[in-house]
């Protein structure tokens, strides 16, 4: 087992610190002990040096005052001192030296060296030892001398002589109150150290002299005599040859052998020169030695030598074999105590990293689990857990189940805690529904069973497991199986490779395949043989490449039919982006197709002369004057009216007149050529263009030569029928710009000027008139002007539903009270705003005004929404929506029902994404939106199925004439019928009479506006024509 | 060949002239002399000698004359400080001896007396000295019995029929005397002389004897260093040259002022007298 890096730290820190503690209390306890130890040792020493230099002193006390304090010695002495002559003194110190010798003598053979006597001038005057010396003065080195000649006191001191050092115990010497000077008995150290080992045989004892004690007084040719000592530079050692018979008997091999280990190493040279006692140790042949230095101090208290006491020191060794012997146990200690704790260490973290390990799985788990006690309460619960149940630890711990959570099951009822607990349920496996304290639901998976604990039940166990997400995902399912099932579109599935995998009943209905007859056969079995390969290719490399692919494909039937088929293709991919199957929306739109081929055709062609339209025309015309602008050619647009072709219907009948139309149609082509362009507008009127390369005058032979066939009698049935044309000519290009719709009526204008010029000719736009005409549209300046002083003014046109009479709401229309040229309509100024930000105000002023009449009317209980046309420039603003509700929550009273937006196709057409948000949006405000003028513009069915519009306005031009023109009725019908495919709502504009309401109603149209209903009115006009039309309203509900 | 024999050569003359440059001699001082005077007084002087010649010296201390002698002969002293009758016996018992040099007396002189001392404090009258004992100092000493028998001759004494006896050392003969052990000593005068502030009298010295001699055995000491030690010694002449007292400064009284050739023929006078004069190795006190 190892430990974590930081407890084994720790643990071998403790343990150093330990270790550390242990060493120094048993160091401390050694020392100590060592020191006691030492202690007595040097007070031993000590004891012995005291006594040995206490008892010479008392000898040589003894000695002088039973001896040399004799009357006769001091007579002697005195004798000498004051002895005039130098044989009277020399006799005198020879009777003196006589008289001493004998105790002289027996003493020196017992360790006393030397007797001298100093005069009182501090000079030798007799020695015993060396006596052929003498006069020499002892003050300058003799501290004890002159203590004693001066204090008359005794002196004891240890100094070096002339040859050697010795202890000096020094007298005074007085006779008769004269002071005599003194006398001096010195001992070598050979007869102290003699005496200490006497004392203490245990002990070898050296001296160690101070080389500056030392040097100064012996005389240098005694140098020779002392040894520099091996322990500290500065001490000598005296005569260790022994060459002088009392010199100190000098170190033994062993001492040697001691002083070479000591060998001036810092700790002696260090204790030497404290001037203190000092204990050494050194280790010889396997014994420990002390080595106590004793200082030896002079007169001055200053250290001049030191006595060494060399002795085995067996205690000190067992002192120190008891430190060593005591501390390697004690590490042994330690270190078990170490392993135990390291084993303890590694024991609870390996306890605590199978519990982290075991809560790591727990809290990992993404299943919740829980534990209740046998009281039901919470006595564990994982994050997960606490996660499903909405709550905080805290919060769960300890607290009951039951008062926490509340179960619901459709099949078996959860058991109670006790229940488990008791172990009455062994094991509980379910599906239920939790319900939260929050409130919150969930659908669980619960398994659920008693915990036992050394064989009792000590609570239970609840594993959980959300499958709300699992519930949702069914519930998907089912409803995809619903929806793939009831889908009105066929639903192909299929694998990678195009296998099919699933179809649904949609499918078949349209295929003829049923699932068994297509499953694991590729969708190529439905091929109409219309398509090259090239077009299957095309379709699949998109599909691999972009992930759909979306368009119409001829197909056949299981019966052979061929059909168009409307396919949206999705690959679905997994995480990887790897193909798993496809997907295919299919439907029939082989009808709609016609339809629309037929409502394309109807938009764009007359189908009486089977000419292009009034639509197809324009679309001509402005890509031929940009053809001409190019080529800098000229072009002439004819306006062509029938004269006089209303008798011809009158008499003969619409069937009659249509087919004159028809001839006559055949008739402009024949006589203009292939090339010229000839549309029929509506009723007997006609438009051709002519590209013109030579002079105007060629054109109008041209138009010359068509008056006159145009003249010519037509058959029809056997009859013969003959009309005649008006036309009008305009020409393009222009001194200004003018546009398609200009044109067609500059040469409309013309075709009236030429009517009414007798008819039967044609009569060519003057453009300078209409400059003139022209003139009466205001600037934008002006207009500005216009919109600041509130001259624009709404009128408002009904909206009624011709089944029940109803109104439905009302149109706004703007109209400019010009203060000079009193109401003008829209067509007067709208223009000059087009794509000028002065348009969007205007559209502003509109809502804005519009909605606050709406709020009045309100007020009035009368409960209309109006409509609005909004211009593209504003549909296609950002903040468009934004600006709709800041406009509705003017009016209080108003809601997004009240307000209708009308747009033209070509509005949409321009960002159609853009748009298509702002309905989308605009209908999430309730605020509805109308296509108006539809059949004008050109739209495809796939925008408009797209297209979010509530109604559709079907434009009044072909409301108009429907009652004549039988086209415009085919028209009118297919925008019905497509209204209808797409579900959307139709009004029909321009209803001039009540047999147009009549017939819309046929045709399955219910609402209207139109002059015949109502011309567009002042807002304060309404209420009133409102009670007139619920007098008698139209009604075609019968 | 000739190159081997060359660096053969060569070698042995190198390895002995480091046996030589590096050889020890042994000297033994005056057989009376206590050795702490021998150490104060000698050693500087073999000390010089060893710093100017490389050559060293182990003081080699005798209990007598005979003792002298006998290790002389046995060749275990190599140089030794004698007197001019020791030098007469040892020669005339082993020739192999050879004064280097002798020391001069403080006057400068090579020679020397003896005295015959008395303590001042106990004077001896004219017929008294029959009754008187004598301190000598060793049977071979020049002062001991040869030259205290010719000084008591002055005085009509016979040194053989008084009480007399050898204690060795002439400082001994001062202080037995000074002590009062003996009424008589006989020593080196100059000796005595330093015992006169204890009250030591001359009462009589002898005529001049060559001085004290650094004296070779030539057996063991090689004729180089003789010669070597000889001319260092002559070379310190302090009374001469006052620029080489610091030399001698620390050396003995007996030896710090200068040294001069002696010869063999110088000791004629004392082998003439030593022939006269039978000398007793014993004491004789009643």
């Amino acid at each position: 087992m190892i430990i974590r890096r930081n407890s084994a730290l720790i643990v071998i820190f403790l343990f150093l610190v330990a270790q550390g503690l242990l060493t120094a209390y048993l160091y401390q306890s050694w020392q100590g002990k060592q020191g006691v130890h030492e202690q007595r040792q040097v007070q031993s020493v000590q004891t012995a040096y005291q006594a040995a230099i206490k008892s010479f002193q008392l000898a040589t006390e003894v000695y002088v005052d039973e001896v040399v304090r004799q009357p006769e010695i001091l007579q002697l002495f005195q004798t000498g001192l004051i002895a005039t002559s130098e044989p009277e003194q020399a006799i005198a110190r020879g009777q003196l030296y006589r008289a001493l010798w004998p105790s002289y003598q027996a003493l020196s053979t017992n360790s006393l060296r030397q007797i001298q006597f100093h005069q009182p001038d501090g000079r030798s005057y007799l020695r015993f030892f060396q006596p052929e010396a003498w006069g020499d003065d002892l003050l300058a080195f003799r501290p004890s001398v002159r203590q004693v000649l001066e204090t008359r006191e005794p002196v004891a001191a240890f100094e070096a002589g002339l040859s050697l050092t010795g202890f000096r115990y020094v007298y005074p010497l007085d006779w008769e109150d004269q002071a005599l000077g003194s006398v001096e008995l010195s001992v070598p150290f050979r007869a102290v150290q003699t005496l200490m080992r006497e004392l203490d045989p245990s002990q070898d004892y050296h001296l160690y002299l101070k080389r500056s004690m030392v040097e100064p007084v012996v005389n240098p040719n005694f140098f020779v005599l002392y040894r520099e000592s091996c322990l500290h530079p500065d001490y000598l050692l005296e005569d260790p040859g022994l060459e002088l018979p009392d010199s100190p008997l000098p170190p033994s091999v062993q001492v040697q052998g001691i002083n070479q280990q000591l060998n001036a190493t810092p700790p002696v040279i260090a204790a030497m020169e404290t001037g203190q006692t000092h204990t050494l140790f050194a280790q010889i042949e396997g014994q420990t030695w002390s080595v106590i230095l004793l200082p030896i101090k002079d007169l001055r208290g200053q250290t001049v030598a030191y006595v060494a006491a060399y002795g085995k020191d067996a205690f000190a060794a067992a002192l120190r074999h008891d430190f060593f012997v005591n501390l390697l146990f004690g590490t042994a200690l330690l270190v078990a105590i170490l392993l135990l704790v390291y084993r303890l260490l590694a024991s609870r973290e390996a306890l605590v990293a199978e519990k982290d390990y075991q809560h790591a799985i727990t809290d990992s788990m993404a299943e919740g689990l829980y534990a209740l006690d046998r009281q039901g309460r919470f006595s564990f619960v994982n994050p997960s857990a606490l996660s499903l149940l909405g709550l905080l630890e805290h919060q769960v711990l300890g607290q009951p189940e039951n008062t926490l959570l509340e179960w619901q099951t459709t099949s078996d009822t959860v058991p109670e805690p006790l229940d488990r607990l008791s172990g009455a349920v062994r094991v509980y496996q379910g599906e239920a529904r939790l319900l939260r304290s929050d409130g919150e639901q969930l659908d669980v998976e619960v398994t659920s069973r008693p915990l036992y604990k050394n064989g009792a039940t000590t609570g239970s166990v609840t594993l959980l497991r959300d499958i709300s997400e699992r519930k949702r995902t069914e519930e998907r399912l089912l409803l995809a199986a619903s929806v793939f099932s009831s889908a009105q579109e066929g639903i192909i599935i299929t694998r990678p490779d195009a296998s099919i995998l699933m179809v649904n009943d949609a499918f078949t209905q349209i295929t003829g395949y049923s699932f068994g007859e297509v499953e694991e056969r590729n969708p190529s079995l439905l091929q109409s043989g219309r398509h090259d390969r090239e077009f299957y290719i095309q379709m699949w490399r998109q599909l691999v490449s972009d992930g759909w692919w979306k368009g119409e494909i001829w197909n056949r039937t299981k019966e052979g039919r061929v059909y168009l088929q409307s396919s949206t293709i999705t690959a679905v991919t997994n995480a990887q982006g790897q193909t798993l199957h496809y997907v295919g929306l299919v439907s029939d739109i082989t009808q709609l197709k016609q339809h629309q081929q037929e409502l394309e055709y109807l938009a764009h062609y007359d189908p009486l002369t089977h000419l292009p339209n009034r639509v197809l025309l324009h679309q001509r015309l402005v890509e031929i004057m940009q053809q001409v602008q190019a080529q800098g050619t000229r072009l002439l647009v004819g306006y062509l009216d029938l004269d006089d072709f209303k008798e011809v219907n009158d008499v003969s009948g619409h069937e009659t007149g249509d087919l004159l139309l028809k001839s006559m149609g055949s008739r402009l082509q024949f006589v203009l050529g292939q090339d010229a362009l000839i549309a029929r507008l509506g009723g007997d009127e006609f438009a051709f263009i002519l590209q013109q390369q030579d002079a105007l005058e060629t054109s109008l032979d041209q138009v010359k030569i068509l008056l006159e066939e145009t003249a010519k009698p037509f058959l029809v049935h056997g009859r013969r029928f003959k009309v005649s044309a008006s036309v009008g000519l305009s020409i393009y290009p222009q001194s200004t710009e003018v546009d398609a719709d200009q044109l067609m009526r500059q040469a409309d204008q013309a075709m009236y000027q030429a009517k009414q010029a007798g008819k039967n000719r044609y009569q060519i736009f003057d453009t300078e008139l209409d400059h003139q005409m022209r003139g009466q549209y205001e600037t934008l300046s002006r207009l500005t002007e216009a919109l600041e002083n509130n001259e624009f003014r709404l009128f408002y046109q009904p909206k009624v539903n011709l089944m029940t009479g109803d109104v439905v709401g009302v149109e706004a229309l703007i109209r400019w009270q010009h203060p000079d040229r009193g109401l003008l309509p829209p067509a007067f100024f709208l223009s000059v705003m087009d794509q000028h930000p002065l348009e969007v105000q205007v559209s502003h002023w509109v809502i804005r005004n519009a909605l606050k009449q709406v709020a009045e009317w309100k007020k009035a209980d009368i409960h209309l929404p109006v409509s609005v046309n909004i211009c593209a420039q504003h549909l296609q603003q950002p903040d468009f929506v934004a600006q709709i509700e800041h406009h509705l929550a003017e009016q209080e009273s108003l809601c997004g029902t009240d307000l209708e937006l009308e747009i033209l196709e070509s509005s949409v057409l321009g960002d159609i994404h853009h748009a298509f948000k702002v309905i989308n949006d605009c209908r999430r405000l309730q605020v509805s939106f109308a296509l108006d003028d539809f059949g004008t513009g050109y739209s495809s069915l796939a925008y408009l199925k797209r297209l979010p519009a509530d109604v559709i306005k079907i434009d009044q031009s072909f409301v108009r004439d429907m009652l004549d023109d039988s086209d415009d009725l085919a028209i009118l019908q297919g925008v019905m019928g497509l209204a209808r495919a797409f579900e959307r709502e139709v009004i029909a504009e321009g209803v001039e009479t009540y047999q147009h309401a009549a017939l819309l109603t046929q045709l399955g149209c219910r609402l209207a506006q139109g002059y015949g209903i109502a011309r567009p009115m002042p807002a304060e006009d309404l209420p009133a024509w409102l009670t007139s039309w619920q007098v008698s309203p139209w009604r075609f509900n019968d | 060949m000739i190159k081997r024999t060359l660096s053969l050569l060569l070698l042995f003359g190198l390895f002995s002239a480091e046996m030589v440059l590096s050889a020890t001699y042994r000297f033994a001082p005056l057989p009376m002399q206590d050795p702490e005077r021998v150490v104060r007084e000698i050693q500087p002087m073999l000390q010089y000698l060893t710093d100017q010649t490389g050559l060293s010296f182990q003081i080699v201390y005798t209990e007598s004359y005979q003792d002298l002698i006998d290790r002389f002969q046995a060749g275990e002293v190599d140089l030794t400080y004698l007197g001019p009758l020791p030098y007469v016996e040892l020669s005339s018992r082993y020739p192999h001896v050879d004064p280097l040099v002798v020391f001069r007396e403080p006057d400068g002189e090579a020679l020397y007396t003896c005295a015959l001392v008395t303590f001042a404090g106990a004077p001896i009258a004219q017929g008294a000295w029959s009754q008187q004992t004598f301190a000598l100092t060793q049977p071979l000493s020049t002062c001991g019995f040869l030259a205290t028998s010719h000084l008591l001759e002055r005085l009509g004494v016979s040194l053989g029929e008084m009480e007399y006896c050898y204690v060795n050392r002439h400082d001994e003969v001062a202080l037995s005397v000074i002590r009062g052990d003996f009424s008589v000593g006989g020593l080196k005068t100059q000796i005595a002389r330093n015992y006169v502030h204890l009250g030591l009298e001359v009462v009589e010295q002898t005529d001049y004897f060559p001085g004290f001699a650094l004296v070779a055995n030539t057996t063991t000491l090689s004729v180089e260093h003789q010669r070597l030690i000889q001319e260092t010694l002559l070379a310190v002449q302090p009374i001469d040259q006052p620029e080489q007292a610091a030399i001698v400064a620390g050396w003995g009284p007996s030896l710090r002022y200068g040294t001069a050739i002696v010869m063999d023929e110088n000791y004629a006078p004392v082998r003439a007298l030593r022939s006269e004069t039978p000398i007793p190795m014993e004491c004789q006190q009643p």
